[in-house]
């Protein structure tokens, strides 16, 4: 029924270009200082946190510094869910995002060359310097996932996994300085910083020319995010073309963090939306954007809250299932609202041009 | 063409109201007729048939996205397929005079966007994923047949986007993006890492392989998308680049059946407003002059294709659409935007709805071949 007045509204509303009730410029500067300031930095702290945990792991291996570091882990996959969609600025910088996480990745090659290179205890991937020249693909989360939670992690407990910590300490290491320098680069604030070529766009800019391209990366954030959320996160498990969920085809599913990984996604998208002011720029005419989002913001996060931590169980227990689609479905709806129907309504175009490779 | 006339005398009162007084004379008066798929209003989809003028002769609805539209003088129908991964393909009388037809995807195949007829019009062709094994295949239509599946050729690549039928009418041009996507991955993409994209020579016969040409080294994040070919023999085309934001890779080249493939040298200032991506190309009725659109970059940029060298740029933002009309060229916008540029006469309009990634010149429709 909502969706169906959704859906009438949506045809009685005349688009009106820049018809936002606030400046862009409020909405800039929302999202750099509400969200990506304190939502980055709080990823450096949660990264410095591994760094330290997996050093002390290393330096006095037992089974509680293994819970120590994996808890490390954990607390730093919620803090990435909450910013990896924003990729506008130092994020979006060389292959950064791979770099803290090489995803989708159908063919397991993080797997494959995590487990050579313990085979072969390269020395290469155990040292932050010479780990940087190698695959991303064995440097970011899921290659320290894999040494913290998956097959052998137990020899962590003792010196026979030494090579496997200090593996893990070099990833680690490269993810905590990763992190800092975004978390950095979205502090500064001086000419050239990533939030002066957003808050003044310049005609000769490399990044942004017009208020309306920041405005427009913004929007994109959005449905960048639920796109990812669906067809990178959701869409493999549940497998719709063979009808058989594939539970290992989850992000984090070995640390039992896929669900929380989702709710923090959405969480994220929360906070970004209220941050960058879309409410407000919307304004009492299209309020029922904004009304909707958060309907299925809280929506999507009260069917992460069923799905149990452990995705194998998940996918034969009819409720966590059934969770995982109302995710799914919530996915589509705010992919709605948030791409076309709020692109509309603030003149944009994020929802509706090729920015996506076609 | 049995079940077709058979069809449409069994419904043939119906769709021929469809074609109103009003568009017929629109049709009738039309120089040049254009379709494009489009946003009707948020989450409402189409395709429209317009003149050059902008009136509306036709129009189809959609359940979601539409991108191409390819045409066929010969055949008298336009389609217009699913945005990928889309799982059909609707026909259509751009007249308005004939039920379309929906043709849906085989199984364990989807639709890319793009297809071609064949020069006679009895057959239509589609880049299509076969995506359990990750690679590039064409379906083939009868056309006569109800638009029945009756087999399919190789792209010799991953992720084909655009074919075009070649002047020679016998020898279709692919561009292999070579970027593999997997329904249950959505349009994620899933091999950035191995990228291997490449522009293929197919016999439109017998799909045998008469060329695959790539770019070379270090420019395997270079996706080839979209293409037009010029009086000359050589084969354009446009890609999006894959790789970190801060290259400034040149994204415009062309290629010969002969086996040459070259990027044109851009220089920065017109390279820099095409931010990395291609969205469209077209060719200018006399062929002499290449239009590239960049929605991300908002620039529509005109080349000189004897000598590759930039003649005109345009901003228009959100724009994708671009096409030739007699004297230039036209293009659209994601904001409802219809303007002429590079020397034609079109009026700048604004539309109540949205223009999606391409604009075609449905060539030689008229009253007399429609319908």
């Amino acid at each position: 029924m909502r969706l169906l007045l959704v859906a009438m509204l949506a045809l009685l509303a005349s688009p009106a270009l820049g018809q936002g009730a606030i400046p862009f410029q409020d909405m800039t500067r929302g999202a750099i200082e509400d969200y990506a300031r304190p939502k980055f930095a709080a990823l450096a702290e949660a990264a410095a946190g591994l760094k330290e945990r997996v050093a002390a792991l290393c330096a006095s291996p037992s089974g509680t510094a293994i819970q120590s570091a994996q808890d490390a882990f954990r607390a730093l996959v919620v803090a990435y869910s909450g910013v990896e969609f924003m990729r506008m600025g130092p994020l979006n910088v060389d292959e950064r995002a791979e770099r803290l996480l090489f995803w989708p990745d159908t063919k397991g090659i993080a797997l494959k060359q995590v487990q050579a290179a313990l085979a072969q205890k390269d020395a290469t991937a155990a040292d932050p310097a010479r780990l940087a020249g190698k695959s991303v693909a064995m440097q970011g989360l899921a290659a320290v996932e894999y040494l913290l939670f998956g097959t052998g992690y137990e020899e962590l407990e003792t010196s026979a996994g030494a090579y496997r910590c200090q593996f893990a300490g070099a990833a680690s290491t490269l993810v905590a300085g990763l992190a800092q320098s975004l978390a950095d680069e979205w502090a500064a604030a001086g000419a050239g910083s990533a939030a002066d070529s957003m808050l003044n766009p310049q005609a000769t800019s490399p990044d942004f020319r017009t208020e309306l391209e920041v405005a427009n990366r913004l929007a994109a954030v959005l449905t960048f995010g639920t796109d990812t959320i669906r067809d990178q996160r959701l869409s493999p498990v549940l497998s719709f073309t063979t009808g058989v969920p594939k539970p290992r085809l989850a992000l984090f599913w070995r640390s039992g963090m896929t669900a929380r990984a989702l709710a923090a996604n959405f969480e994220g998208l929360r906070d970004f939306f209220r941050a960058a002011k879309f409410e407000a720029a919307l304004g009492a005419h299209y309020a029922w954007i904004a009304d909707g989002a958060e309907f299925e913001f809280s929506h999507a996060l009260e069917a992460a809250g069923k799905v149990p931590d452990s995705i194998e169980a998940t996918v034969s227990d009819p409720q966590g299932l059934a969770a995982l689609k109302q995710m799914y479905v919530s996915t589509g709806s705010l992919d709605t609202l948030l791409g076309e129907n709020l692109a509309g309504a603030l003149g944009l175009s994020a929802g509706f041009s090729a920015l996506d490779g076609d | 063409m049995w079940e077709r006339r058979a069809f449409l005398k069994a419904a043939g009162a119906a769709f021929a109201a469809t074609l109103l007084p009003r568009q017929a004379a629109a049709l009738e008066a039309a120089d040049l007729v254009f379709a494009t798929a489009t946003q009707e209003s948020p989450g409402r989809f189409g395709a429209r048939v317009l003149s050059e003028r902008g009136e509306l002769i036709s129009a189809v609805d959609l359940p979601v996205r539409g991108h191409d539209v390819t045409w066929s003088a010969a055949a008298g129908r336009a389609v217009v397929f699913a945005r990928r991964p889309g799982t059909f393909a609707v026909v259509f009388d751009p007249a308005g005079r004939a039920a379309p037809v929906t043709i849906a995807s085989a199984e364990n195949r989807h639709f890319f966007g793009h297809g071609a007829f064949s020069a006679d019009g009895r057959l239509l062709y589609a880049t299509e994923n076969d995506f359990e094994h990750g690679q590039g295949v064409i379906g083939v239509y009868d056309v006569a047949g109800g638009y029945r599946r009756i087999g399919e050729f190789p792209t010799y690549g991953v992720g084909p986007h655009e074919m075009i039928l070649l002047p020679d009418g016998a020898t279709f041009a692919v561009a292999n993006g070579g970027i593999e996507t997997h329904p249950d991955y959505g349009r994620a993409e899933l091999n950035l890492d191995t990228m291997d994209p490449s522009l293929a020579f197919i016999d439109a016969r017998d799909g045998g392989l008469i060329g695959l040409l790539r770019l070379g080294a270090g420019l395997n994040r270079l996706s080839i998308r979209h293409m037009a070919a010029d009086a000359a023999g050589r084969i354009w085309f446009g890609c999006q680049y894959r790789g970190p934001s801060s290259d400034r890779p040149q994204l415009i080249g062309y290629a010969t059946r002969q086996g040459d493939i070259r990027l044109i040298d851009l220089p920065p200032d017109w390279l820099e407003g095409l931010r990395n991506y291609v969205g469209g190309l077209a060719i200018s009725a006399d062929l002499g002059t290449i239009a590239a659109s960049s929605p991300v970059g908002g620039t529509i940029l005109r080349l000189d294709t004897a000598s590759g060298r930039p003649i005109g740029q345009t901003t228009l933002s959100s724009t994708c659409g671009v096409a030739p009309d007699g004297a230039g060229f036209v293009a659209s916008n994601g904001l409802g935007a219809f303007v002429g540029l590079g020397g034609s006469a079109a009026p700048a309009r604004q539309f109540d709805f949205q223009f999606d990634e391409h604009l075609r010149v449905l060539a030689g429709a008229s009253l007399a071949t429609l319908g």
